[in-house]
């Protein structure tokens, strides 16, 4: 707290200081901006007649002192013609500033937030407008972004709108922190954005509220710049590490009079498409009745198999006796009536005006979701100031409060719980479950509870309704963010700006279970909330230098530092105990027993930086940068006082206009714009918080209750880790190269960029033999590399004044490889992530890629090469397929899950006030796991497991241990394991076929072929892991401006209507059994499989907006 | 120039505000670390931590019962039975959990002042007897492992300690014992800090100690048997001829672990798992009282019986049978043959579906499993060496000629004590039909057909009661299956021959010893152990053959 207030002091020091040197002089101030109405930074300026000079800060704003004789001023600024600007007695100046003919004068917004001349930029930058990321209606601001931007790949989350998808820029640059997310810059304001999601055994996560980025608000932003590379980063220190998404939100514009905005947007989410469970045969293991009821219908029995395997009879629709007692026809069900439509409201106004010395915007935004599954709805609500004010000649102020509260409700069950809907359906139960009658019967409406009647409301559907309809799990939040930029224009070419920030979460997390009980009463009746919240601040200042240094040479030089604090909070959870005294009231004093309360405060942090960065550009065309930042990171201290917790990292980098030598060579004209630019970039980082203590001491490991009621306080190890006295910074090193080139008239551009990037020194815990009394050990090791291509090509093959048509192609490439972890320990592999609780892994091993895929569980095969069946796979005596680890063949990789490729492709077409927008988008290659496929495999609950059913669809006639013909019979194809005997006759390395024609062994009915080769007890989980490539028809729009003439009748601006189209279908798409590409069922870096998710779900609706 | 001076002054003064390290450090400090504990919470750590609902799911439920046939699946053992699966969970608990914790007491006493140290020695001896009994558990079934040099990673000591083989550490286990029960006999020259509550078996007491770690020679010795009979016969007979009171003498001394009902949850579900057919025969043949604590009886009451007459699912008159204890077949081929129909039951109702084999006692693994809704509030019982236990061995050591005595006193003493043992367990769990044990069951069960001693028979008698005495301690059960090899298919308690596809199998007799990969840092140390235990043929054709035998487990 006296940290703070020290800051603030000096903050209000430091603002007082500058009032009074505003008395100093009479001074000419103004901004600059260019055709569009955009502030263009750096651009110099001169006193006409005399050596006074000067450059615009950031936002376009300048002040110089002028002698009183002179009459006018000079601006210039590299693309722009030269402007004279006369003083006439004004001290006020608006400058526009006109293109130079056939120059490419783009700004962006890099580190930081300022805005700088793409030709001075020596790394790949990529900016998504605001109107692109609001045109796609999507809670998400993360899925707005996927496929427009090379390099970024986007994972969608699965358990309903307000869940978190994941986001990779550029591969995954280490292997700990299980977290890809980039860090997202929103004015200032640093989010990083956690990953949450279930593991392979449903722990961690399963419920997704989403992450951070669920707060913000895409109405509020003018736009969104990817930075990528380390030298583009390297300013935001290890929080950059996996790149950087910096948001400027829209500020006030200089107008008459207010200008208010409308806009109100309804799409609905429609689930178009579920898994393929097949429909043509029931209940059972056998292709026939075993039983008739007194009545003399078909009748299924309530044994192992009839409720739950779908090997049984063809669901012709008779009438049959069910496994419940109950007469039903024979049909299969569907389960995509469950699924409601859902929808998106969004509703935003907003109010600006600006004036040549201030402005302003507030913006109000509801968003309201619903989802398609019961009950889940994710609603938000943001509003949003932004205010700029020229308080004297030397200062300006820039501040943006956003407040934002977030609800969401019952997001769905991911991961290897048996809550959703998808999972559970197909794993154990018949396809002939009537879904209907459990739905309108699972309920107890005469006594109150879960009706638990064997077997079709015994578990299996009836939890999961009792899940999503029954209750409630929500979580709210309450996000504040603020910053402020005080700049003061010390001279005209000097600025110096404070910028000070917070960001603070409050969230209420409540689970309202209702008791399952008689009355709903019993044990299973619980209410928790957990309430938290965290603050971090950073204040920060940069002393900027900005001037023509000589006819050829221009520059900046910028030296600042910053402090970031995580300033903690606390998370203190309270649940009832043992059920309810009154049904149904939610509150914690209605425990039967004393309610459990924790409380815990979160850890706090501090990082010190200072840094200097800076250009020197040489006549226009050849620019170097450079940037050198030292941090103090409080993570890199002992307890004890010791560690070595600063570190150093700086930047480099070219960038060359070559262009600029062609422009008098008339041969060259195709050419208009072309760009060379090189870097090279550090970025350090420390470990997490608290991890110096790994290993140290001891903590409490809680009260322990013995059997005779004795209570012990017992304290215990903090872990099995053995620590590590000498930790040092983890280090990423990137190199990149690139190339800008603009083509007839800038109608063809070309962006390519390499890169290669290592990271090195990983804190990383690898495994040490349990033997020894610790499992892992504290390291810095590792080196994992990311090398890749990225291309953007953008065309504007017509353009008139009536229509015109531009598109953009951007394809990225990325090799994600382990070169090292710690060798010389022994250590080369470090397990991600796991799929069917462990059977499956993703693991960063040396010498792979990362998240190559490993299970014990994958086939097994004949590995003699001098044998007849080389290369066939193994089975056992009994005809199933072996499981690699079962014989000696240990672990397999199956691939990696990480995508070969992506590439987007969007269309933007105009015709007089018509827009058309179409983007497609595509991942190609990476694997993913299926936990849905495998025991709805077994289940026989899928097309793919028709074959062998019948005759028809290719079964062998067959006559079984009972003496019964049969017709679903499957010889598997493989030949049996070395030394297998059947009735003592060794039958190894024969096939099975051979086998079934010797009479040795029978066809497996389909029932025991399929149980076989996807069970959990025997199941090959390789059989349920596939290449996940896609092309999606990711948007179609249409937007229509309505004439002006019609508009302005009606007191309006501008109106804008537009139909949108979203995830509308998949072109290609390679998942088994329609599996649902997107429904991984986490956000972490390592996470590749699914346990159900969503099916697929489109989203059309309409937007309308308005300006008055 | 003013300007540039207090802008310079105000990047200072963020430098100098910003770099004082204490207040990083301060950050950087996790209050919830403390230096140091009380070495005794690491006891009761260690002791509470002796069985988990994982190992008892993996080890005993799927792995070691169905291969003792001491239950079986659902629908009897399936044909991959003898696979072993995640098998071996003892060892991870050990290396590095409970090993560490024992190791550290020491370690946590020694950075006492010295005066303080003298305080400790008999909790250091008592640590000690339990730290052997674990690592001789996990010996038993994986052969040679670290011990001498294991655990020692926190303390700047080695990350790849050395293998031991079972022979070497056989002679360490009787050593170190054999120190403690000297140590825990002796009267300390200083007041001792009494374990009390932290003792999670018996309190703290030295006396009841030194009984446990003499049972525990005990037993260690006749593992040995097979390999050196003349160290085991030593060993057998300098135990018996302790002094009486530093010998177990009824149940009161049995080392067992009691759990509270609310740390008895998750997979130690008993609820998949079916009564075994030799043994309910054996049991219900000759009236074994404990019966109705080891397994449910059916659900074919004439009440049931009369709903399903009602519902036509059987003909009216049918009566139902006296005997509702029904075991489940063990081999696969007549689970899936000749004994399949045993397996399938039948519908009545909604709420009624008859089945014919019994399940085991859900209350007697998991005491607060809930019967009508209703959760149980017993405790559960897990023995380590009980009284019962150390009966069986003197009569067989008198059955052997090592010591005097009575075979039959000490048979029939073994068998009393299970009795009343599994009445106290049984009570204590609130089983939800507890019948307490009657005056005349014990006699009456002595004196039964194959359990009336008889002294041709002596080796088997004791081999059986000791099988069906060791129900809570599978891994006991199958060693006596090891060690004697019996109950076999032609004994009294006739277990089946495992067949699978016409193939007769023997059972697992050991746990995978795990091959290392050429990269992994104990490469050398694990490679030498394979090395060492495969110059014995039995060990089998491979670190994981599990058909293999350890050291010990000699033809």
């Amino acid at each position: 707290m006296k940290q703070t207030t020290r800051w603030l002091l000096m903050l209000l020091l430091c603002v007082g200081c500058t009032y009074v040197f505003g008395q100093d002089k009479k001074t000419i101030s103004g901004s600059v901006k260019d055709s569009s109405g955009i502030g263009l930074p750096g651009v110099s300026i001169q006193v006409v007649g005399t050596k006074i000079v000067g450059s615009t800060d950031n936002q376009g704003n300048f002040q110089l002192s002028v002698p009183s004789s002179a009459t006018a001023i000079l601006f210039s600024s590299i693309g722009y013609k030269k402007k004279e600007q006369e003083i006439k007695g004004n001290d006020f100046l608006n400058v526009q500033l006109e293109n130079e003919k056939g120059q490419l004068n783009e700004v962006v917004v890099t580190a930081f937030g300022q805005k700088k001349s793409t030709r001075k930029i020596s790394y790949a930058v990529t900016e998504v407008k605001g109107e692109d990321i609001t045109r796609a209606s999507t809670p998400n601001i993360v899925n707005a972004m996927q496929g427009k931007v090379a390099g970024v790949m986007i994972n969608q989350g699965a358990g309903g709108p307000q869940s978190t998808s994941r986001i990779r820029i550029r591969g995954n640059s280490n292997v700990t922190s299980n977290n890809t997310m980039p860090l997202f810059v929103i004015d200032g304001v640093l989010i990083k954005p956690s990953a949450p999601g279930s593991d392979g055994y449903g722990n961690g996560t399963p419920r997704d509220f989403g992450n951070e980025l669920r707060s913000l608000n895409p109405d509020d932003y003018e736009s969104l710049t990817v930075l990528k590379g380390s030298a583009a980063t390297a300013l935001y220190g290890s929080d950059g590490l996996n790149g950087v998404v910096v948001i400027t939100s829209k500020k006030g514009k200089t107008r008459r009079g207010l200008g208010v905005n409308v806009s109100q947007t309804v799409t609905w989410d429609k689930a178009y498409k579920g898994y393929a469970w097949q429909n043509e045969f029931g209940g059972g293991i056998n292709p026939w009745f075993s039983a008739k009821d007194d009545q003399g219908n078909d009748k299924l029995l309530n044994d192992d198999y009839d409720p739950y395997y779908s090997f049984g009879p063809k669901l012709d629709g008779h009438t049959i006796r069910d496994v419940d007692g109950q007469l039903r026809p024979f049909v299969g069900n569907d389960i995509m009536s469950f699924f409601k439509t859902g929808n998106y409201y969004n509703t935003n106004v907003s109010v600006e005006g600006a004036t040549e010395r201030s402005s302003f915007r507030i913006s109000y935004t509801n968003n309201n979701n619903k989802g398609i599954t019961p009950f889940n709805t994710f609603k938000k609500d943001a509003l949003t100031l932004r205010a700029t004010q020229k308080i004297s000649s030397f200062i300006n102020i820039d501040a943006v409060v956003n407040y934002t509260t977030t609800n969401a409700v019952n997001p769905l069950f991911q991961g290897g719980s048996n809550y959703n809907p998808i999972f559970r359906l197909s794993y154990s139960n018949s396809r002939n479950y009537p879904l209907a009658y459990a739905l309108a019967n699972y309920l107890d409406t005469t006594n109150g509870g879960v009706v638990n009647a064997a077997p079709y409301l015994r578990g299996s559907m009836t939890t999961v309704y009792w899940q999503l309809y029954q209750n409630r799990y929500s979580q709210k939040d309450d996000n504040l963010r603020a910053n402020i930029d005080i700049n003061f224009n010390i001279r005209p070419w000097l600025t110096f700006l404070i910028r000070g920030n917070i960001n603070s979460t409050q969230s209420l997390n409540e689970s309202k279970l209702r008791g399952t009980g008689p009355g709903f009463l019993g044990s299973s009746a619980s209410y928790s909330e957990t309430q938290s919240n965290s603050k971090d601040a950073r204040v920060q200042a940069l002393l900027t230098a900005s001037r023509k240094l000589s006819n050829d040479f221009d520059g900046s030089l910028t030296l600042g530092g910053e402090t970031k604090r995580g300033l903690g909070g606390y998370s203190n959870r309270a649940n009832t105990n043992g059920g309810f005294k009154r049904a149904d009231y939610y509150n914690i004093g209605n425990s039967v027993n004393a309610p459990s309360i924790t409380a815990n405060n979160t850890n706090v942090s501090r990082l010190d930086a200072a840094y200097a960065y800076g250009d020197i550009t040489w006549r226009n065309m050849l620019t170097a940068n450079f940037s050198a930042r030292n941090d103090w990171n409080s993570t890199l201290t002992y307890p004890d006082g010791r560690g070595d917790f600063s570190y150093f990292y700086p930047s480099i980098g070219l960038a060359w206009v070559f262009t600029e030598l062609l422009n008098s060579k008339p041969k060259y004209d195709f050419i208009s714009y072309g760009k060379l630019r090189a870097s090279f970039g550090y970025v350090g980082s420390g470990p997490d918080i608290y991890k110096t203590s790994t290993g140290m001491g001891y903590s409490s490991s809680g009260n322990y209750t013995d059997a005779f009621g004795n209570t012990i306080a017992l304290d215990g190890f903090t872990g099995t880790s053995l620590g590590n006295l000498y930790l040092k910074p983890q280090k990423a090193r990137e190199l990149e190269f690139g190339a800008e080139l603009k083509f007839l008239d800038n109608r063809v551009g070309i962006d390519f960029a390499w890169y290669k990037k290592n990271t090195f020194n990983e804190v990383i815990e690898l495994g040490t033999p349990g033997e020894s009394g610790v499992t892992k050990s504290v390291v810095n090791a590792g080196n994992i590399q990311n090398k890749g291509i990225e291309i953007l090509l953008t065309g504007t093959p017509v353009r008139s004044k009536n229509f015109e048509w531009n598109v953009s192609v951007n394809f990225a490439r990325n090799r994600n490889l382990i070169l090292n972890l710690d060798t010389a320990h022994g250590q080369r592999t470090y397990t991600l992530d796991n799929a069917f609780g462990d059977d499956v892994r993703s693991v960063a091993e040396v010498g792979k890629e990362f998240g190559t895929i490993q299970t014990g569980y994958a086939y097994a095969y004949n590995e003699d090469k001098s044998s007849a069946s080389y290369g066939k796979r193994l089975l056992n005596a009994s005809g199933l397929f072996y499981r690699s680890r079962d014989i000696n063949q240990g672990t397999r990789d199956l691939g990696t899950m990480m995508e070969k490729f992506t590439w987007g492709a969007t269309n933007e077409f105009r015709y007089k006030d018509f827009f058309l927008f179409v983007q497609v988008d595509s991942k190609i290659g990476g694997k993913m796991a299926s936990g849905t496929h495998q025991y709805g495999s077994q289940y026989g609950s899928f097309k793919s497991t028709l074959f062998g059913r019948d005759a028809a669809h290719g079964g062998v006639k067959f006559v079984d241990a009972d003496n019964k013909e049969r017709n679903d019979g499957i010889i598997p194809d493989g030949v049996f394991a070395p030394g297998t005997l059947i009735d003592n006759v060794d039958w190894g390395n024969k096939t099975y076929a051979e086998a079934v024609a010797a009479g040795a062994a029978k066809p497996l009915s389909a029932a025991t072929y399929y149980d076989g080769i996807a069970s959990w007890a025997s199941g090959i989980r390789e059989y349920s892991i596939f290449e996940n490539s896609w092309v999606s028809l990711r948007e179609i729009s249409v937007g229509y401006n309505l004439p002006k003439k019609l508009i302005n009748k009606i007191h309006l601006n501008n109106l804008r209507v537009s139909l949108i189209g979203r995830n509308l279908l998949y072109l290609y798409n390679t998942t088994p059994d329609g599996i649902n590409p997107e429904s991984l069922y986490g956000s972490k870096a390592g996470s590749f499989a699914e346990y159900g998710g969503l099916p697929y779900i489109r989203s059309y609706g309409v937007s309308v907006n308005a300006g008055f | 120039m003013k300007r540039y001076f207090l802008a310079a002054a105000a990047i200072s003064a963020i430098c100098i505000a910003g770099c004082k390290k204490s207040s990083f450090v301060s950050d950087n400090t996790d209050p919830s670390i403390v230096s140091s504990i009380d070495p005794r919470e690491q006891f009761t750590n260690a002791s509470s931590a002796f069985t988990s609902s994982v190992e008892w799911y993996y080890d005993s439920y799927i792995n070691i019962m169905p291969w003792s046939q001491q239950l079986t699946g659902t629908g009897g053992n399936a044909k991959t039975f003898l696979t072993p699966n995640n098998f071996n969970q003892r060892y991870s608990k050990f290396f590095p959990t409970i090993g560490g914790q024992l190791t550290d007491i020491q370690q946590l006493v020694d950075l006492m002042a010295e005066s303080k140290r003298a305080e400790y020695t008999n909790i250091l001896a008592i640590a000690d007897i339990y730290k052997v009994y674990y690592a001789y558990y996990v010996m038993d079934i994986i052969g040679s492992m670290p011990y001498t040099d294991a655990f020692k990673g926190r303390y700047a000591g080695t990350l790849t300690p050395d293998y031991q083989s079972q022979q070497e550490l056989f002679a360490i286990f009787e050593t170190s014992l054999k120190q403690d029960i000297a140590t825990l006999k002796t009267t300390q020259p200083v007041a001792q800090v009494a374990l009390d509550v932290y003792d999670q078996f018996y309190k703290g007491s030295a006396t009841a100690w030194v009984k446990a770690a003499n049972a525990l020679r005990l037993r260690l010795a006749f593992r040995l048997l097979k390999r050196d009979e003349a160290t085991a016969k030593g060993i057998i007979t300098d135990v018996l001829n302790s002094g009486a009171g530093d010998l177990m003498s009824s149940n009161a001394d049995s080392w067992n672990l009691w759990l509270p009902n609310s740390s008895i949850g998750g997979d130690y579900d008993p609820t998949a798992y079916r009564a075994p057919r030799p043994t309910v025969d054996f049991m219900w043949k000759n009236n074994d009282p404990r019966i109705r604590n080891f397994y449910q009886k059916n659900n074919y009451t004439q009440d049931n019986m009369n709903l399903a007459i009602a519902a036509k699912v059987y003909p009216a008159g049918t009566t139902v049978s006296d005997r509702r204890y029904i075991g489940a077949t063990t081999s696969p081929d007549s689970a899936l043959g000749k004994y399949q129909s045993w397996f399938l039951t039948k519908l009545v109702s909604n709420t009624l579906t008859l089945d014919t084999v019994s399940y085991i006692k859900y209350r007697l693994w998991k005491p607060d499993y809930t019967i009508n809704g209703v959760a149980g509030t017993g405790i559960g019982c897990f023995p380590l060496l009980s009284y019962a236990e150390f009966c069986f061995l003197k009569a067989e050591a008198i059955l052997k000629g090592y010591v005097s005595g009575s075979v039959e006193e000490w048979y029939n003493a073994g068998i009393t004590s299970s009795i009343t043992a599994y009445d106290d367990i049984a009570n204590k769990a609130k089983l939800e039909d507890y019948t307490a044990l009657g005056n005349t069951e014990i006699s009456g069960y002595l004196n039964s057909a194959d359990v009336k001693f008889n002294a041709t028979k002596a080796a088997e008698q004791l081999a059986i009661q000791a099988y069906i005495n060791f129900y809570k301690q599978p891994s006991e059960a199958w060693a006596v299956l090891k060690r004697t090899g019996m109950p076999n298919s032609s004994t009294a308690l006739a277990n089946e021959n495992i067949t699978i596809n016409g193939t007769v199998f023997q059972m697992p007799r050991r746990a995978a010893f795990g091959v290392p990969l050429p990269t992994d840092l104990d490469y050398a140390t694990r490679t030498a152990a394979i090395a060492q235990m495969m110059t014995d043929a039995e060990y089998g054709t491979g670190a994981t053959d599990v058909f293999g035998r350890v050291w010990w487990d000699k033809k």
